[in-house]
C-alpha cells in the first residue's frame, strides 16, 4: 500500500531538492522514557518534545537503537510514532528510523508513518540475509520503488556491513534517497563521499567533533545525533560556531568550536562503547543519567529490560562533569 | 500482554525431558510457496504440508529463514503460523516456529501466540544486534524462558552474527525450558564438544548432513533438526534410514557404504543450501525452492528483492536428482 502522496511535501522527482533545501542544522534523535510498568510514558514524550522545540532543536528522527524502538513491539512502535505525531502537531519535521532487514516490514512502518505526517526515514541495510553491494542496492531499490517517502541512509558497523562509498554512490541516484548518516567514524569518509555523490545528495557526519570541519567541506546538517541537546547550556556554542562558519568566519567559530571541547570530550567518554561494542544497549542508560540531569524526562533512567538501568550511585556519575563542562 | 497457554503436552519442569523424548530423527523446515504477487500461498502450503505429513519425518519447524519467515510482516508470520499449525498440530510430536526478533517482547508475544495455537517448542536465534555482549544474550534467553512455558532451542549459527561461546551455551542450558540447541556451524568436532558439555541437560543438534554418520555413530548425535535434509532426499529417504538405523547400531562402516552412494547428493545440498549460511551467514532459498518443486511440492521464486534461480543452477540441480533417484 502506498500512502496518500499529497501529504508529503515532495514528489519523488523533488525529494532530493526538497532534502538539500529544507534539512539543516540540528536533528535530533531523542531517548525514550517508560513507565514504571515499562510504558512509553507518553506524557513525559510530550514534555520532552515541548522542551526539544524550546532548546531549538530543528528536527526529530526517532525510533531507532537510542529509543530502544528496536525492541518496541510492532503495536507499540505505531503507538510512539503516534504519540510523536501528536506531540509535535507540524512543529517541526518529524522522520523515523527503520532496523528491520525485511522490506515488507520496513515499507508497513514507513507507510504508516507517512499518514501520521511523518516526512522521512532513516532506514539501516539489512543486517541479515542482503550482504552484497548488489543485494543491498535491489532491497533499497524494492524500498523506494514501494514508497513515496525521503530515504537517508545509515552507515555504521552496527549493522553488520558498513556501506562502501561505491554502493553508497549508486544509492544517491535513486530519487527518494536523499542523504547518509556516515557513521563510520572516519570523517575523511564524508568528505571523500562528498565528491562521488549528487551535489543534491546530503552527507552527514554524526560526529560533533567533526562538525565545524563538515561545514567547511560542504556539510549543512547534524544529522539524527544527540549531542545538540547533551551540550545543555553550552549548547548556544554549536549554534554560534555553525552560524559564524556559514558567514565564512571560520577563526571565530573555531574559537566558539574549542569552547565546546570540554563538553564534546564527556560525550566521547560515554559513547565510546557504541564504537568497540557495535551496539548502543551499554550507552542509552549514561545518556538517561545525562537526560535527567538536563531536567528531561526519562522514567527515572528505567531501561527496557534485559538492560539494565545503571545503578543508583552511578547516575550522579556525570554531575559533577557535567557542571564543570558548564552544561548545567 | 498475557496470553493464556494451555495446550503444552509438557510442564515447565517436565520440558528438558520432553524434549529428549521428541528430538530424534528427523524434524524438518520446508519453504513457503508465494503467489504470482509474492503474497503467501495458503492453500499451496496447506498442501505441500499435508504431503510432507506422510514421509516420515518426527516434526516440523515453521516460520524461520527457510521458510522467508524472516521477511514476513507480523502480521503475515502470524498467518502462515495458523495454516501451518491448523494442518500439523497434534499430528506431530513436535511442532515449533523460529524466533528471528531481537526484541524479546515481540518474541514473548509470538511464542505465547502459537503456543496457544498448538506449536509446542520454538527455536530462537541469538539476537541479530543491541544484545549483543553474552551477559545480554543470556538475559534475553533468560526473560523469554521466565516469560512463557513453551520448550525453548538455542539457535547457534553465523547467521545471526554471532557465534555463542561454549560458557554461554552452558549457562543457557540451566534455564529451565531450554530443551535443545541447534548448532549450525560447518564442525562436527564442535557439536561433539559441546555435546559432551551440555547434552546432560539439552540435546544438540549438527544438522548438516556431511557429518550424520560420524555424529551418530561416535557423538551421540540423535536428531537432524531444521534442516531440509530428510525431505531433500526424495526417493531416497530409505537409504537414509537405513544408514542412521546402521550408525544408531554402531555400524559406521556399513552406514558409510550407504552415504558413500549419496555423496553426490550430500555435495549438492551442500553447494546449495549450506555453504551460504555457514560461510555467509545468509539463506539463499533460490536453490532450495527449486529443488522442493522437482520434488512435487508447489513452489514459487524467494520473495522479492531476492533472486532467484539461474537456469543453469535449475538444470544442473534437476540432472544430479534424476540421476541418482532422488526424483
Amino acid at each position: 500500500m502506498v500512502a496518500q502522496i499529497d501529504r508529503l511535501p515532495y514528489t519523488k522527482s523533488e525529494a532530493k531538492a526538497w532534502g538539500k533545501r529544507t534539512i539543516v542544522d540540528f536533528y535530533q534523535t531523542p531517548l525514550t522514557p517508560f513507565t514504571s510498568d515499562y510504558k512509553i510514558d507518553e506524557a513525559g514524550i510530550r514534555k520532552n518534545v515541548d522542551s526539544f522545540i524550546e532548546m531549538g532543536v530543528t528536527g526529530l528522527v526517532v525510533g531507532g537503537f537510542i529509543a530502544e524502538a528496536w525492541t518496541l513491539t510492532m503495536d507499540d512502535w505505531k503507538r510512539y510514532h503516534e504519540v510523536y505525531a501528536e506531540a509535535v502537531d507540524g512543529r517541526m519535521p518529524l522522520h523515523t528510523i527503520a532496523l528491520d532487514p525485511s522490506v515488507y516490514v520496513t515499507l508497513e512502518k514507513m507507510d504508516y508513518v507517512e499518514t501520521l505526517g511523518y516526512v522521512g526515514a532513516e532506514v539501516i541495510n539489512p543486517i541479515v540475509q542482503f550482504k552484497t553491494d548488489d543485494e543491498i542496492f535491489n532491497w533499497y531499490k524494492y524500498l523506494t520503488d514501494h514508497s513515496d517517502l525521503a530515504v537517508f541512509l545509515y552507515r555504521t558497523p552496527v549493522s553488520g556491513k558498513v556501506l562502501s562509498l561505491e554502493l553508497i554512490a549508486r544509492l544517491a541516484e535513486i530519487p527518494t534517497v536523499i542523504g547518509v548518516k556516515q557513521g563510520s567514524l572516519n570523517h575523511t569518509d564524508s568528505i571523500h563521499l562528498r565528491r562521488m555523490v549528487p551535489d543534491n545528495f546530503i552527507v552527514s557526519d554524526p560526529m560533533e567533533f567533526w562538525f565545524l570541519d563538515d561545514l567547511r567541506h560542504g556539510g549543512q546538517v547534524f544529522w539524527a545525533s544527540f549531542e545538540y541537546i547533551v551540550y545543555g547550556k553550552q549548547r548556544h556554542l554549536l549554534r554560534e560556531y555553525t552560524d559564524l562558519a556559514r558567514d565564512g568566519q571560520w577563526e571565530e567559530a573555531r574559537t566558539k568550536w574549542e569552547a565546546l571541547r570540554p563538553a564534546d570530550d564527556l560525550v566521547q567518554v560515554v559513547t565510546k562503547a557504541i564504537a568497540t561494542t557495535a551496539s548502543y544497549a551499554s550507552v542509552v542508560p549514561f545518556i538517561k543519567a545525562w537526560w535527567d540531569l538536563l531536567g528531561l524526562e526519562v522514567g527515572g533512567g528505567r531501561m527496557l529490560p534485559p538492560v539494565e538501568d545503571l545503578p543508583a550511585e552511578r547516575k550522579q556519575w556525570p554531575a559533577a562533569r557535567l557542571s564543570d563542562a558548564g552544561i548545567i | 500482554m498475557v496470553i493464556e497457554v494451555s495446550r503444552l503436552p509438557y510442564t515447565r519442569s517436565e520440558a528438558k525431558a520432553w524434549g529428549r523424548e521428541t528430538l530424534q530423527g528427523f524434524i524438518n523446515v520446508f519453504p513457503t510457496p508465494f503467489g504470482a504477487d509474492y503474497e503467501i500461498d495458503h492453500g499451496a502450503l496447506r498442501r505441500n504440508l499435508e504431503k510432507l505429513s506422510g514421509i516420515g519425518l518426527n516434526g516440523f519447524l515453521s516460520g524461520g529463514n527457510v521458510a522467508e519467515g524472516w521477511n514476513f510482516t507480523p502480521t503475515e508470520w502470524m498467518a502462515h503460523a495458523e495454516t501451518v499449525a491448523d494442518v500439523v498440530a497434534g499430528k506431530t510430536p513436535h511442532l515449533a516456529s523460529v524466533i528471528l526478533d531481537p526484541s524479546p517482547y515481540t518474541a514473548i508475544e509470538k511464542i505465547n501466540r502459537l503456543a496457544n495455537l498448538g506449536y509446542n517448542a520454538m527455536e530462537v536465534i541469538t539476537p541479530i544486534f543491541s544484545l549483543r555482549h553474552d551477559d545480554l544474550v543470556y538475559e534475553y534467553f533468560r526473560m523469554l524462558s521466565e516469560n512463557t512455558d513453551v520448550a525453548l532451542l538455542i539457535y547457534n549459527t553465523p547467521a545471526s552474527g554471532k557465534i555463542l561461546s561454549h560458557d554461554l551455551i552452558d549457562r543457557i542450558s540451566d534455564l529451565e525450558t531450554i530443551v535443545g540447541m541447534k548448532h549450525g556451524i560447518d564442525s562436527v568436532a564442535d557439536a561433539a564438544r559441546i555435546r559432551a558439555r551440555v547434552g546432560d541437560r539439552i540435546v544438540v543438534s549438527n544438522p548438516l548432513p556431511r557429518y550424520w554418520v560420524t555424529d551418530v555413530a561416535t557423538y551421540g548425535g540423535r536428531v537432524m533438526y531444521g534442516g531440509l535434509d530428510y525431505t531433500f532426499f526424495g526417493k531416497r529417504r530409505p537409504d537414509l534410514l537405513e544408514y542412521t538405523e546402521l550408525a544408531k547400531a554402531g555400524k559406521a562402516t556399513e552406514a558409510l557404504a550407504i552415504e558413500r552412494t549419496l555423496m553426490p547428493l550430500i555435495d549438492l545440498y551442500e553447494k546449495y543450501l549450506t555453504i551460504s549460511v555457514v560461510q555467509k551467514g545468509i539463506y539463499d532459498m533460490s536453490t532450495a525452492k527449486v529443488w522442493n518443486g522437482l520434488l512435487g511440492f508447489e513452489t514459487s521464486n524467494p520473495r522479492p528483492p531476492a533472486p532467484g534461480a539461474t537456469q543453469a543452477e535449475v538444470g544442473e540441480i534437476g540432472e544430479v536428482l534424476a540421476e541418482l533417484g532422488v526424483i
